[in-house]
C-alpha cells in the first residue's frame, strides 16, 4: 500500500463517481453511465490530454451532459474543467461553473497546495472521513489532494465566493440547485460559527473580481424566471456592474476578457476546442472579433426577457461531415452517412457564425463535381432532378430548411389516400443517395436492384442506387436513374 | 385566397416598454421582440418590421416569394440595427437584437403556400383540423436540450434558461432564418406570437381559444388577455390568421367597414398598453 502523503488523493464516499489517476481526477455526476466512467478512466490513464477527457465525456453532446469537473496536471499548472453544480477549490480560490451553459474552463498557472473536488456546495462539509486512494474508480462526492491540513474543510474561498454570488440563481442543467447557497452564505457571513468554514485571515477573496460576473449573469437569468425582486435587482446589477463578464465564460468559444484580472493567478475561460484532430487543443482562441462583441452585449441584457447567448459551431452537436471541420466543429463520432434529424439542426446551427460559404456544405446541397445528376423517374411520368432535397407525397409540405436548400415538393394523386400527405424524402448526402420514409401512414418500400423488397422503417434512410425502385403505394413508384455520363 | 387576420400587442404586467414589434400587411406576417434593453430592444424589432414592411410592399401576388427574399429582409434589418451604432455609457457597442416569427403568403409551384421562418424564440403554430401543432423550433438552448432528450416540452416551458436564444436578428453576424414550406389550407389557421405567449399559456389552453373563437380578432385578445391574467411577465404580442376560401367571412364576423385601418397595414408602435388591428383582404 502506498504511503499517504501529498499526492495521494483522499475522497469521501458518496454517490458520485470519482476517477484517479497520475495525470489527474475527475468527479462525474452519478447519471454518467459506467462505458462513460470507463472510457474516460482508459483515456485519463492513457495519457491523453484533458481535452480528450472531455470529448470521452461530451462526445454525445453537450445539452444533455450532466455535471462534472476535471483536473489534469500540467507541469506546475492544473488545467480544470467545471460543468453544473460541481466545485473544484484549487488553493484558495473555487471554481465553479454556475450560470454556464457548458462548462467553465480555467488553468490555475501555480500548483496550489492542495486541490478539492466537490459535488456541489452542499457537500463543503468534505471532513475527515475520507479515504486514500492512488489511483482508480470510488464513488464519492468529495476528492482532495495536497497538504491535508488544508484541504479537510471547504476552504474560504468557497465561503467567499458563494457570498458574493449571492443574487444567482440555479441555472438550468444542474442538477444540484444552488439553493443551497443560503447555508453558505450564512456560514460565510457568520465567520467562526463553523469551525470548518472559518476563513483564514489575511486570505484574499481575489475570486470576487471574477466571480461577480457570474453573479450577475445569473442575475440575468433570474430575471427571466419570475420574481420581480430579482428582476429589480438585475437591473439595477447590470449598467453599475459591466464588470469582465460571465459571457466569456459561458461559452467554451470565447475569447477570454482582457479585464480578467491577471494576478489572481487562474486564467479564466480558455477557449478549449473538443475536437479528435486536436488531442492537446491549444488554448488559443478561435473566436471572431464579431462575435466576441456579440456576447458583449449578453450582461447588457439585464433587464430583459429574452437574451442571446452566442453559440459557436462545434457546440451544438456533433457535425455531420459535409460540414466544414474548420470552426471547431465536432468531428469525431459519425460514420459519414447517417445524419438524424437533430444533427442537421446542429449543422444549421454550425454555420450561423461561419463564414457564407459554409452553408453551401449544408445537407442536400448537391455535390457540385463529380458524377451526372440522377434522377427520379415517377410512374406518373415526371421526371424529378435530385439535385436538392425531394419531398415526395399528395400534398407535400417541407420542414425546417435552410434558404439555399429548400427542398423541391412532388405532389403525386393517390385516389385511395394511401400516400401520406408528405411520405418520403429523397435527398444526397454525401456520395450517397438516401431515401427516407417520413413516418407515412403506410409506409415506402424499396427495392434494390438485385435484392428483395424492403419495406423502410419510419425515419429510417437508406441508401440506394441507379436501378432502384421506391413504392408509395397506391400505384405510385418511381426509379432512380442516373444518366450515362 | 381569402385572409383575414387580428393582431394585438400588450406591454404585459411587469414591463415599462414594449419592445415587440408586429406587422400585419398580407401577404406578410411578422412578430419581432427586440432585446437589448429599453430603446435597443425597440430599435431592433422596430427594423424588423420595417424590413418586412419593405418586402411587403414589393409583393406581387402572382409572383412567388423566396426564401432568400426573406433572409435579405433579415439582412437589412441586421445592417439597420448596427448602423444604428449605440454604444453604452462604457463606450462598448451595445448589442441589439430581435427575434422574428413570420409567415408569408405567396404562390409556390402554382398553389398557395404560407412560407414560415423564425429566428430565436418567437413562434408559429398552425391549427389544422382542430389540431394545434407548433410549426417553428425555437433557436434557444432549451430547445436543445429538449431536442437531445434532457428536457420534456412542459419542463422547458418552466426552465429557468427558457429565454436564452441562440440566434436573433442583431448587430452579430450574418444570421439565418429557418423556414418551413406549409400548404395554406381552406380552413387553417395560423398563430404567431412572442414568447410572452408562450410563457404564460401551454399549447392545450392556446389551442382550445384558437378553436373557441372564431374571429381572428377575438381569438387575439382573448389570447392575450388569458397570458396577462396569467402574469405576462413579458411583452405579449399575437398574430392570428386566417385563410379561408369563400366562407372567410363567416369566420370574420366584424365586417371590414367596422375598422378602416383593416386593409392597411397594421404596425402597432411599441409602448401602447394595448392595441390591435384586424383585417381582411383577398390574396393573392
Amino acid at each position: 500500500m502506498a504511503m499517504i502523503d501529498e499526492q495521494t488523493a483522499r475522497y469521501r464516499t458518496g454517490t458520485w463517481t470519482a476517477v484517479v489517476t497520475a495525470s489527474g481526477s475527475a468527479l462525474l455526476h452519478p447519471s454518467y453511465a459506467e462505458e462513460d466512467v470507463i472510457a474516460l478512466w482508459q483515456s485519463m490513464a492513457g495519457g491523453s490530454g484533458i481535452g480528450e477527457w472531455l470529448e470521452t465525456l461530451a462526445g454525445g453532446g453537450i445539452t444533455g451532459l450532466a455535471d462534472f469537473a476535471l483536473v489534469q496536471r500540467a507541469g506546475s499548472e492544473l488545467r480544470v474543467l467545471v460543468r453544473g453544480g460541481a466545485v473544484v477549490i484549487a488553493g484558495d480560490q473555487a471554481l465553479r461553473a454556475e450560470g454556464m451553459s457548458t462548462w467553465r474552463e480555467a488553468v490555475v498557472s501555480a500548483a496550489p497546495s492542495s486541490v478539492t473536488i466537490l459535488a456541489g456546495d452542499d457537500v463543503s462539509s468534505a471532513d475527515e472521513h475520507s479515504f486514500p486512494l492512488v489511483g482508480g474508480v470510488v464513488r464519492a462526492d468529495a476528492l482532495t489532494w495536497g497538504a491535508l491540513d488544508e484541504t479537510s474543510g471547504p476552504s474560504p474561498a468557497l465561503e467567499s465566493q458563494a457570498a458574493s454570488s449571492d443574487v444567482a440563481t440555479p441555472v438550468g442543467g444542474n442538477p444540484e440547485p444552488a439553493t443551497d447557497a443560503p447555508a453558505d452564505r450564512e456560514s460565510g457571513s457568520e465567520p467562526g460559527s463553523d469551525p470548518e468554514a472559518a476563513p483564514e485571515p489575511g486570505v484574499p477573496a481575489e475570486p470576487e473580481e471574477s466571480e461577480p460576473a457570474v453573479a450577475d449573469s445569473s442575475a440575468t437569468y433570474s430575471s427571466a424566471t419570475d420574481s420581480s425582486p430579482a428582476d429589480a435587482s438585475a437591473a439595477d446589477a447590470g449598467p453599475s456592474e459591466p464588470g469582465p463578464v460571465s459571457e466569456a465564460t459561458m461559452h467554451p468559444g470565447i475569447e477570454p476578457s482582457p479585464e480578467l484580472p491577471a494576478e489572481s493567478g487562474i486564467i479564466d475561460s480558455l477557449p478549449w476546442s473538443v475536437r479528435s484532430s486536436q488531442p492537446s487543443p491549444p488554448p488559443a482562441p478561435f473566436t471572431a472579433p464579431g462575435e466576441a462583441s456579440a456576447t458583449a452585449s449578453a450582461d447588457d441584457d439585464v433587464d430583459e426577457h429574452t437574451i442571446k447567448v452566442p453559440r459557436r459551431g462545434g457546440e451544438t452537436g456533433p457535425a455531420a461531415p459535409p460540414a466544414p471541420a474548420a470552426d471547431g466543429a465536432w468531428e469525431g463520432d459519425h460514420d459519414g452517412s447517417t445524419v438524424l434529424v437533430s444533427d442537421v439542426a446542429a449543422m444549421r446551427d454550425a454555420t450561423v457564425t461561419g463564414a457564407p460559404g459554409e452553408s453551401a456544405a449544408r445537407s442536400g446541397e448537391p455535390a457540385t463535381s463529380q458524377q451526372p445528376e440522377s434522377v427520379l423517374l415517377l410512374s406518373t411520368g415526371i421526371r424529378v432532378p435530385l439535385d436538392r432535397p425531394v419531398l415526395i407525397g399528395r400534398a407535400p409540405e417541407s420542414s425546417r430548411f435552410a434558404a439555399r436548400v429548400e427542398p423541391r415538393l412532388v405532389t403525386v394523386p393517390s385516389p385511395q389516400q394511401d400516400i401520406s400527405r408528405t411520405h418520403v424524402e429523397l435527398r444526397r448526402e454525401g456520395d450517397h443517395l438516401l431515401v427516407t420514409d417520413l413516418n407515412s401512414t403506410n409506409g415506402t418500400i424499396v427495392v434494390l436492384p438485385g435484392s428483395a423488397p424492403r419495406r423502410l422503417h419510419a425515419g429510417e434512410a437508406v441508401p440506394v442506387r441507379a436501378g432502384t425502385t421506391v413504392d408509395l403505394g397506391d400505384g405510385v413508384t418511381g426509379t432512380i436513374e442516373t444518366p450515362a455520363p | 385566397m381569402q385572409v383575414a387576420w387580428g393582431v394585438g400587442t400588450d406591454t404585459g404586467g411587469r414591463r415599462a416598454v414594449n419592445e415587440d414589434a408586429v406587422l400585419a400587411t398580407p401577404p406578410v406576417f411578422v412578430v419581432a421582440d427586440g432585446m437589448g434593453g429599453h430603446v435597443h430592444g425597440e430599435l431592433a424589432s422596430r427594423a424588423v418590421v420595417t424590413a418586412f414592411e419593405e418586402l411587403a410592399g414589393r409583393c406581387d401576388p402572382d409572383r412567388e416569394v423566396l426564401p432568400e427574399e426573406i433572409q435579405a429582409a433579415i439582412r437589412t434589418a441586421q445592417r439597420t440595427i448596427r448602423g444604428a451604432g449605440e454604444h453604452d455609457p462604457q463606450g462598448r457597442p451595445v448589442t441589439a437584437g430581435s427575434t422574428v416569427a413570420g409567415a408569408v403568403l405567396t404562390v409556390h409551384e402554382s398553389q398557395p403556400f404560407w412560407l414560415v421562418f423564425n429566428v430565436g424564440d418567437s413562434r408559429i403554430y398552425r391549427l389544422s383540423e382542430g389540431e394545434l401543432a407548433q410549426v417553428s423550433v425555437d433557436h434557444s438552448v432549451v430547445q436543445e436540450m429538449v431536442d437531445a432528450g434532457a428536457l420534456g416540452p412542459e419542463d422547458a416551458r418552466r426552465h429557468p434558461q427558457r429565454n436564452v436564444i441562440t440566434r436573433a436578428v442583431d448587430t452579430g453576424p450574418d444570421v439565418d432564418a429557418d423556414f418551413w414550406r406549409l400548404r395554406a389550407g381552406s380552413r387553417d389557421r395560423l398563430l404567431l406570437c412572442s414568447d410572452g405567449l408562450t410563457d404564460e399559456l401551454g399549447d392545450a389552453e392556446i389551442g382550445a381559444v384558437l378553436r373557441e373563437v372564431d374571429s381572428a380578432q377575438d381569438a387575439v385578445d382573448r389570447l392575450i388577455a388569458a397570458a396577462i391574467t396569467g402574469g405576462a411577465r413579458d411583452n405579449v404580442s399575437v398574430i392570428v390568421v386566417d385563410t379561408a376560401g369563400a366562407d372567410v367571412m363567416a369566420t370574420a364576423p366584424r365586417p371590414a367597414s367596422e375598422g378602416d385601418e383593416g386593409d392597411v397595414a397594421d404596425t402597432v408602435p411599441r409602448g401602447e398598453r394595448r392595441t390591435g388591428g384586424r383585417g381582411e383582404a383577398r390574396w393573392p
